[in-house]
């Protein structure tokens, strides 16, 4: 043991070992609350709104990071968002762009997506990026499972 | 944003009625190992409670004041502990800073010359403490002796609580090595912490020190 190894004191034991819940099922940390007079359900419906309120948040705040990637893909487009008046120069950064961000897998979804469409909106990108987050999200689980 | 999505799926499959429970509890046990300047460990400086310390602490974690990443620390329970011991000592300085400020005001700025620390040596510099701090060690030093002996008392005829008690005072607290200790299992220790927790209410009397 080093030599100024200082010995937790008495109270910061005794704190620490009552503090922890392990060993206490939920019905004894109920009891225990409800002497401390807490109201229960009005505490897990405050959490509840926390977690509804937080959760919506994180959604919108990805939605504004998949805006931004439209907005850097938007800097492509010159007058037209018409993918037949787009050149194809356009298209083919459009594609680099994809690829730099979601790796040369994306790529076959992103061109097979360009395929289909004959015009681009805004939420036509949106929903590209979706996609490509999921496929995205669905390989790196894959290779973590491979490891 | 992979990671962003993996964090919030997490998040939301959380058992947040059985954390807030688990919690809340944390923060009461830990708020009383401070005495406060309001005389009741439920009661905290600001009149902030112990839970509003607990949903707090999640609060932050999901406003990612207090981002929890997972890959670094996977018990989202422990991180949110963390936040509360935060939190708690924070609050807990605050009031010692006020104290000292209130002892200053009172001694007068002329007689603040630090008194050196007799057994430290003369190799050790560091050591010297300000009046505040001694008059904060021997209050603190005080109510461990008078926790610890009126607990004594609480338990006194409990062979197995009253070893209990001694492994705190040797700084021992987790639950296995209180097992080991003892050399019993260690779900007899948490018996024994279900045995303490039926006498909540006389501990919360002792550790306000009424």
């Amino acid at each position: 043991m080093p030599k100024d190894f200082k010995k937790k004191g008495f109270i910061e034991c005794f704190s620490e070992f009552m503090a922890d819940s392990e060993g206490l099922t939920q019905e004894d940390l109920t009891e225990e609350l409800k002497e401390l007079d807490i109201d229960l359900n009005q505490l897990q419906t405050d959490i509840a709104e926390i977690v509804k309120c937080g959760s919506g948040e994180r959604r919108l705040s990805w939605r504004g990071r998949a805006r931004k990637q439209i907005e850097e893909i938007g800097k492509f487009f010159e007058t037209s968002k018409t993918i037949p008046t787009v050149t194809s120069n356009v298209k083919d950064r459009i594609v680099e762009f994809i690829g730099n961000a979601y790796g040369v897998g994306a790529l076959k979804h992103a061109e097979a997506y360009f395929r289909n469409k004959e015009t681009l909106s805004d939420n036509d990108i949106l929903n590209l990026l979706e996609d490509l987050e999921k496929l995205d999200s669905l390989e790196k689980s894959e290779n973590k499972e491979e490891e | 944003m992979v990671k962003a999505d993996m964090v919030l799926e997490l998040l939301e499959s959380a058992d947040w009625n059985y954390i807030i429970l688990k919690l809340t509890h944390y923060a009461f046990w830990r708020a009383a190992k401070y005495k406060w300047k309001t005389g009741n460990p439920n009661q905290l400086p600001g009149g902030i409670t112990p839970q509003d310390v607990a949903k707090n602490a999640i609060e932050k974690v999901w406003s990612r004041t207090r981002n929890w990443d997972p890959e670094k620390h996977p018990d989202l329970l422990l991180h949110l502990k963390w936040i509360v011991d935060s939190d708690i000592n924070h609050l807990a300085e605050s009031m010692e800073h006020t104290l000292s400020r209130r002892i200053s005001d009172s001694i007068g700025d002329d007689v603040l010359d630090p008194i050196p620390d007799p057994t430290s040596s003369l190799g050790e510099s560091l050591t010297i403490k300000t009046p505040e701090e001694h008059l904060i060690e021997q209050e603190a030093n005080e109510r461990e002796e008078k926790v610890k002996k009126d607990l004594d008392a609480l338990v006194k005829g409990d062979e197995e609580l009253e070893l209990l008690l001694m492994c705190f005072e040797e700084g021992i607290d987790k639950a296995e090595m209180i097992a080991s200790a003892m050399g019993c299992d260690v779900t007899r220790v948490y018996s024994l912490k279900r045995k303490l927790q039926r006498k909540a209410s006389a501990i919360r009397k002792i550790m306000k020190q009424e």
